[in-house]
């Protein structure tokens, strides 16, 4: 069953607001080519109402990717980013085409689904429970940097924390973390029930959970735009932490690390992660104190990022030279995972 | 001052060197921070919800450093679900502050035998 979005009737430009705006995000996310964006507002699963740099971006490479529909019977040769007559009718037709228009090499084959888009009774913020998470991580991390700029040897004062701090549904594993459309993924957790959903993003939802004989609960990963996922779980108005998770194209490499550089590395210093399988732009380089959004590869093999975590700010004003603090890494992309963590330590 | 750094020694002495064995007890709990204890080689790691038993609660326990291997790389991430063994009451976190080192308050220290959701 593909979409049938709203049809796009109305000239859209920079600066445009409204529901045809979030429908030409949803037409333009189906093809890798013209996604708005990887990851945060505008990506698939988050389209928004709003038609910022992002969207025109997009809609100039979808003009400039279909040149002779779009651009030619007006007689440009670039893209202007204004969603006019030409623009539409394309946009419209690969809209509500069954079939698999999009050329790309890697574009995405699947159509979203009406049944997968979350309705207007049911948005929420996925974040909510990461908020509370973080929440909870600045006291206890501004207690500990207060105790280390007082230099009292005192024992520290850690606010108490409660479990009315943390969310009451928590998702303890996804597997596995990437699949393609169709798979059955098992999800553990606490708070998890027949009634909870699953988010991607903030615009589809799986409403059906399936519990087996031994009551663990599973999802199948639903025929919406291939591309990486906040998933959260909400039971009951309860919203859960949220997981990565990657709809993956078969067709695309696996996410490789084959080694980090240098192995000790001072706060504030450069590590370098060679590998393979890394997309253009939007990679996800998470490490144990700082996660580095939109890390780009030129090469798909390189990534570099610079450690200056803010957790660990106070602990290097005072820190000892001889202090090496072990430090893991992995990476996430649209293709997936990276298929191993790598362990650097942070010297202090 | 020499005060100080005697008390010190023997405090660090008294947190590195568990003086009992005592029995390990099944934990689980989601990790929401990390912090590393320079003084005494460890991590201590924040659980909340934190399953010491069969009732929730939230917590701090300590694990070494030294003990980090592949399959406990999923352990240096907030975000972990972790599962495995802990003992109960020894061992504190401390941590250097420039002048000297300060403890910050555990309940226990876990076994190197622990995994993890990632």
């Amino acid at each position: 069953m593909h979409a049938l979005l709203l049809s796009l009737s109305v000239a859209l430009a920079l600066g445009s607001s409204g529901p045809q705006v979030m429908a030409l995000q949803q037409i333009l996310n189906r093809d890798s080519d013209t996604r708005i964006a990887y990851t945060g507002p505008g990506s698939p699963g988050n389209e928004t109402s709003y038609f910022g740099q992002l969207t025109k971006s997009a809609v100039i490479r979808f003009q400039e990717k279909y040149t002779s529909d779009v651009l030619t019977p007006v007689g440009l040769t670039r893209g202007t980013g204004y969603v006019g007559l030409y623009t539409r009718i394309k946009l419209n037709s690969l809209s509500l085409s069954n079939t698999t228009t999009i050329t790309a090499a890697n574009a995405a084959p699947i159509a979203s689904s009406t049944d997968y888009l979350v309705k207007a009774s049911e948005k929420i913020d996925i974040y909510a429970g990461d908020k509370m998470i973080a929440n909870v991580q600045n006291r206890i991390l501004t207690a500990i940097n207060s105790a280390i700029a007082s230099q009292s040897t005192a024992t520290a004062t850690i606010p108490a924390i409660t479990l009315s701090d943390v969310p009451s549904v928590v998702i303890k594993e996804l597997s596995p973390r990437s699949a393609a459309v169709g798979v059955k993924i098992s999800v553990t957790g606490t708070g998890i029930s027949s009634n909870s959903a699953i988010y991607f993003g903030n615009n589809y939802i799986v409403r059906t959970l399936s519990q087996d004989f031994f009551g663990n609960f599973s999802f199948t990963v639903p025929s919406i735009p291939l591309a990486l996922y906040d998933l959260a779980i909400q039971t009951s108005g309860i919203v859960s932490n949220t997981a990565a998770f990657v709809i993956t194209d078969p067709k695309n490499p696996p996410v490789h690390i084959q080694s980090i550089y240098p192995a000790v590395i001072a706060y504030g210093g450069t590590l370098t992660i060679a590998g393979s399988g890394f997309t253009p732009q939007n990679n996800i380089v998470v490490t144990t104190y700082q996660k580095f959004p939109n890390v780009p590869s030129a090469d798909g093999k390189t990534l570099i990022i610079q450690l200056s975590p803010d957790s660990l700010r106070e602990l290097a004003k005072v820190g000892r030279g001889t202090d090496k603090i072990p430090t893991s890494v992995y990476v996430v992309n649209e293709y997936g995972f990276s298929d191993s963590e790598k362990l650097f330590n942070i010297k202090l | 001052m020499r005060k100080l750094i005697l008390a010190s020694i023997i405090l660090f002495s008294a947190a590195i060197l568990p003086s009992v064995s005592y029995a390990q007890v099944p934990f689980g709990g989601f990790e929401v921070s990390i912090f590393p204890c320079t003084c005494t080689g460890q991590f201590l790691h924040y659980f909340a919800p934190l399953y010491l038993g069969p009732f929730p609660t939230a917590g701090a326990l300590t694990y070494p450093m030294g003990a980090m291997t592949a399959f406990l790389f999923g352990m240096l991430h907030p975000g972990a679900w972790t599962l495995g063994l802990y003992t109960p009451g020894v061992q504190a976190c401390w941590v250097w502050a420039g002048k000297f080192c300060f403890p910050l308050p555990s309940l226990g220290a876990i076994s190197p035998f622990t995994g993890t959701s990632l």
